[in-house]
Formats: C-alpha cells, structure tokens, sequence
C-alpha cells in the first residue's frame, strides 16, 4: 500500500533535496510509522512522529493513503 | 547579596527626581526576582483599578538574578505594568543586549511614575541617572530613535525605547530594545508613551556577587557548551522559530484567518525552508545565547524592501495565515514596519484578521474602513498597519485592539482574544492544555505564561496527546509556576524548559535551581522555589481581582467552545476548558469563583 511522507525542517536532509522532505512510498500492510523513520535513520528518541495528525499508538499500523510526518523535538515556536 | 544587588531605582517621571532603595533580604529570596518583585512593588505602589494610561500606573523594568550571570540565556527582562488593552496585569519578555546593560548598572529594577510634561528619556550609566529631553527625538521611528541615543549618550550603551505607536498610546505598542527585540504584549510601548518617556539608555560596570563563584563559572559555562553543542545542528539555529508553520498546520492548530480553520492552504510558501531560500542573511542571538534563534533577514523583492530581524513564528502566524497571506517578502516587510513603529506584530495582525473577517462579514462597512480589506490582502495588511500605528482614518479604531474593534460594532465574539490579549498562534480546539492556559494565564491569551505547547506540539519534554483534557489542569498550574521561576529569574524559555528542568511532562526544576543556588546562595530546594512561584503567581492574580476580574473572564471566545474545528485531526474538536475550570481552580487553592481562599493565601504568607 501507498502512504505519505512528509519530514519537515532538518529532517529534509533525510530524503534527495529534490524532494523538499515529500515522498510517496510504498510499504507492507502492518508497517508502523516509526519503523518507517528508523529505517531512514533518524534518531527516534530525538524526534515527534505524527501519522495524518496525531501522535500513533504504540504498534499502531499504517492504512492506505495515510501521512507520516516527522520533526525533530525542541522547545519553542 | 549575590546574584541580585537588592538596589531598585525608581523615578518619578512627574517631579523629575529619582530615589535609590534596597531590598530585604527575605524578600528578595520569596519573590525570587525579575516578575516576582514587580509584582509585589506594582501591588503595593498602585491600585489596581487605576487607569492603565493615568500617571497612576507604574511601569517597571524588571531583571532577575540570572540576567547577565553566566547562566545560557541569562540575558532577559521583563517588563510589568497594568495594561491598556486588557485592562490587567502584564509581564512582557524580552532578550537581547539591554537587559544585560541594565543589570550592570547595578539595578535590579528600575520602576518609573508619573508623568512627564515634555518627552524625555532615562540615561542611567552606573550610579549616574538623568532625566533628558526627548523633544527633538520625538516622533522619529525605533531605529532612528536608538541611534540619536546613543550619539547623546555613549556609543557602547543599549536603548529601549518606544516609537510613533507608543507616542499615540496604539494599543498594541510595544518597547522595543536593540532596534530589533520587542516585549512586545498588551501595550506596554502606550503606557511609557502615556509617560513622555521616550527611551531608556544604560550601561554600567557592576557586576553581580556570586555566592560561589568558581561553581558557578564552571556550572553555567558547562551549561552553556551543552546547549551550544545540542544547538550547531538544531532546527532552532537553522530555520528558527519558522519551522513552525509546517507542524501546526499539520496538526490542524494553525491560525488560519482569524482562526476559521487550522489549515493554510498557503503554508509552504510561508515556512522555514522558504524564508532560508529567500531571505534569511543568518541567524543571529540575544546576548551570549548558545542556541542562535534569531533571523536576521534582508528582502529585495520590489515594494517589500529592508533589512532587519524577523519574522518569527508568531509574526508569521497572526500577520500571515491569520490575515490569509502567503507572500513572505510582505510578511517580513511587515515585521520590519511593526518594529520600526514599536508594535507587536501578534496584536497587529490579529486585529486586521480580525477586521478582515468582520469586513467579509459585512459587519464593517467599507465606508468605515474606505476600501475593502479582504483575507489574502498582503498589500491592504501592510497598509493599515501603518495607519493603525498613526492612528490614521480606520487605523483609529484598529489601533485600540480586536476586542475593542469588534465590540464597537456590537460583536467581541469576532475579536480572538483571552482578557482581550489576542491569540499566538497555537488553536486551542487542538491543544486543550493552551485553551486552558490562555482562559487562565494571568496576561490573557499568551503562550509566554506557560506555553505547553512545547509537549503537546513539540515533544518537550516528551509528546503529550493534545487532544485530551485529563491532567491538563495539574499540568498547567505547573508549567505556569515553572514559567514565573523562569521568567523571575531572567532565563529564556526556550533554554530553560529544555535543558534546566527535568524531563517529565510535569517539570520540575532541577538545574535551575542549582543555578539559583550558585548564584544567590539562598538555598532554595526546587520544591521551595516552586512555591515562590506560587506566591507570585497568586499575587498576580490578586491583582487581577482588584483590577475587577471575575471567573466569566476565565474563558475563550465563543469561536473555540462552540465551533469544532472541521480539518485535520482535530478536527470535530472544540476547546473544552469550561470542563477543565473547577479542577484547575481546586489544584490551585481557589474557591469555585477563582478567588485564592484565606487557607491557600496563608500558607504562601499572603495574606
Ligand atoms: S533562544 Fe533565541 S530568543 Fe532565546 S535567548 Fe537565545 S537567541 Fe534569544
């Protein structure tokens, strides 16, 4: 199935600059979000994983279609 | 004593002489600092009820202990005093150099009464204060205002001062230090105007005691390296505070005009990466900040030219999605102009927004405003910036504030504002603890009182569900309290909740009170300080009650409690904080009218 990806700021760096930090992929039913995000290899404990807004249960898996959005964590805005 | 000098000076702006006074010891100790001992010097000089603009009103300066101590981020003031606009109390915060200059003059505080008969400024070099003209400067904007100053005075001292908005008592007029750094909320910039104060010039050769001084160079600047070193790569030193955009508006919390919805349409074009690939000269920071979050910025694009600070977050969401606009090159302009004339760029857009809805409403005839004035309108949001900062035609009526706007044409429910402070930018159908803070905060609608956004959106000190409303009362009288010890002590927010707390939601603080402790030796345990937090934040309220508050002013506009949000996942969600009210009031020792019991006041010493 396809899902979204969308890692914003300096998590962009993770995918080729042409991508401006979007991508389209497509992965196994039963993926989480956060399998997703360790495999591009960004730091987990360092960073708020969102999947189409909110933060997943653990184990949550991934539907068709859905957006996994990832920043680093910090303090302030 | 150490970390504070105990020595406030206070002028008397009417009779233009000045007095010197020290401070006890135990006091200092209990009210921490900074906000703290402004508080209990605004209580005891003024009474609350008095007229925000009146000579009655007292306008203080406030640093704290930890301003110009080798603390990361030891670099704020605030600025307390009764506000025009709200008609309540205000702490507005500030970074930058000044505040560090004002502490070497070997000041706590400097507290200003009175009134003026003729424009003048403050030059306070050590111990040697004047009071000077300020004829010939006044009118002239912030940057001009600065440098006529320092060629007065010396060239290596700071400024802070007001310009044309602040002169005409704009209620969105800020005090602005360095040219580019603002405390910015609830018209602090109308009430030194109300003074003729002009500005304030400072420097100085004092410098603070240590109670252990070899402990805390060593401590402070460990401290210091820690967070530079986190920060070379941080997302705050690379995009600053506009990566911000990209998250609430993927959380559906990004205002969107006026807050109608939580989603910008136009959002990529008003981002961190755009204001890089367009704009961003470098980044730049407050005096010896290891974090670097400040955007020094330069715009070419023909109409929208300058050069200057900004825009951060807030002035992105309130002067940009708020008011529907996605052309960055205006957005920036547009900050420029709010620091050139001394506004706050939060209160300024959201009263535009505001009036852009109210004109598509058909609310406000475009007889009133002579055009129309439309969401999308980057030109028309320029434009009546400037006359609202001149008090020019419709700039008359937007410069006294959205809910004073709205309500003269018989609708407050169109003005997004908490004790008429306008909203920043985090929508609290969609981050339930802010809506709670911002019926609560003892300012109105600021996320500077204790801004839990940064674990509902940011992951700091880890990601809480926004969503939901269990424990968001405890959570916020903690992160209220926890914001008074951070803001009396003279640290930046962004620093100290990261790195001088520990890492659970319910944050206590741990390294701050080391540093508190190296620095004034007053043996505070994180517990003791929480409770002068407490103290002060309930003094604060008091004033807020004299000042003729009531538990109906503990609410949002009907906009966030009745109208769910229609996108994103928050979407169906209204701000619950009616339901969260009696467990916040009870945690804090409040009767069901909001009213600090005999009990609570007792225990604080209070009463
Ligand atoms: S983090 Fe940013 S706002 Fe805070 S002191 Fe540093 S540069 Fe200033």
């Amino acid at each position: 199935m396809k899902v979204h990806l969308k890692l914003i700021a300096t998590y962009r760096e993770y995918l080729p600059p042409e991508n401006k930090g979007k991508a389209e992929i497509e992965v196994p039913a039963g993926t989480t979000a956060v399998y997703i995000i360790a495999n591009l290899g960004i730091p987990i404990e360092e960073s708020v994983v969102l999947v189409d807004g909110r933060s997943p249960n653990p184990g949550e898996t991934l539907q068709e279609g859905s957006v996994v959005f990832a920043f680093p964590a910090t303090a302030g805005g | 004593m150490n970390g504070w000098y105990g020595k406030i000076l206070r002028v008397d702006l009417t009779n233009q002489t000045h007095t010197i006074e020290t401070v006890d010891p135990q006091f200092a100790k209990d009210f921490i600092g900074g906000r703290g001992w402004a508080i209990k010097y605004l209580m005891d000089g003024m009474d609350p009820a008095a007229d925000a603009l009146s000579p009655e009103n007292m306008l203080i300066f406030a640093t704290g202990p930890l301003t110009g101590s080798p603390a990361p981020t030891g670099n704020r003031y605030m600025v307390v005093t009764k506000s025009p606009l709200t008609g309540v109390l205000t702490n507005s915060n500030s970074g930058g150099d000044f505040p560090t200059w004002m502490k070497r003059t070997g000041f706590d505080l400097f507290i200003f009464e009175g009134r003026a008969e003729k424009p003048v400024y403050l030059w306070v070099n050590d111990d040697q204060v004047e009071i000077r003209s300020a004829e010939h400067i006044w009118g002239k904007q912030v940057p001009e205002t600065t440098d006529i100053m320092l060629a007065e005075t010396h060239k290596k001292a700071k400024v802070a001062c007001i310009g044309p908005a602040g002169e005409r008592l704009v209620k969105a007029a800020a005090i602005m230090n360095d040219k580019d750094r603002a405390a910015a909320r609830s018209g602090v910039g109308a009430v030194m105007g109300s003074k003729n104060l002009k500005g304030v010039v400072a420097m100085g050769t004092h410098k603070i005691g240590m109670a252990d001084y070899d402990g805390m160079q060593t401590y402070g600047r460990a401290m210091s390296r820690e967070v530079g070193e986190a920060s070379k790569t941080s997302v705050l030193r690379i995009y600053g505070t506009p990566y911000v955009p990209d998250v609430t508006n993927e959380m559906g919390i990004l205002p969107t005009r006026n807050f109608q919805t939580g989603r910008f349409e136009g959002v990529e074009n008003i981002n961190g990466p755009a204001l890089n690939a367009s704009f961003l000269l470098r980044p730049g920071a407050c005096h010896r900040c290891p974090i670097v979050c400040n955007r020094i910025t330069k715009v070419d694009t023909p109409g929208y030219e300058g050069e200057g600070e900004g825009p951060e977050y807030e002035s992105i969401g309130a002067l940009g999605s708020s008011c529907g606009v996605d052309n960055l090159a205006a957005i920036t302009k547009a900050n420029y102009l709010c620091n050139e004339y001394g506004m706050d760029t939060i209160t300024v857009g959201m009263t535009i927004s505001c009036a852009m809805e109210m004109y598509e409403e058909g609310i406000i005839p475009e007889s009133d405003i002579g055009e129309p004035l439309k969401f999308g309108d980057a030109d028309g949001m320029i434009k009546f910036l400037k006359k609202m900062a001149l008090r020019e035609g419709f700039g008359d009526k937007l410069a006294e504030g959205s809910y004073a706007l709205a309500e003269s044409y018989g609708h407050p429910e169109y003005s997004m504002s908490a004790k008429k402070l306008e909203f920043p930018g985090y929508d609290p159908r969609g981050a339930k603890g802010m809506g709670l803070l911002y019926a609560t905060s003892n300012i109105g609608a600021s996320h500077m009182m204790g801004d839990l956004a940064y674990a509902e959106v940011f992951g700091t000190p880890e990601k809480i569900d926004p969503l939901t409303i269990e424990n968001k009362p405890a959570l916020i009288k903690r992160w209220e309290d926890s914001f008074v010890i951070i803001d009396a002590a003279g640290l930046c927010v962004f620093m100290a909740v990261r790195y001088a707390f520990d890492k659970n939601p319910m944050i206590m603080p741990d390294r701050l009170t080391k540093l508190m402790n190296l620095t004034t030796g007053a043996d505070y345990t994180p517990e003791t300080l929480m409770q002068a937090a407490e103290r002060v934040y309930n003094l604060e309220r008091l004033f807020l009650l004299k000042a003729g508050i009531t538990k109906a002013d503990d609410t949002l506009p009907p906009r966030f409690l009745e109208e769910p949000l229609t996108e994103g996942p928050a979407a169906g969600h209204v701000a619950e904080t009616e339901k969260m009210l009696p467990e916040f009031y009870a945690l804090r020792g409040w009767d069901e009218h909001g009213v600090p019991t005999q009990e609570k006041l007792e225990e604080l010493g209070l009463e």
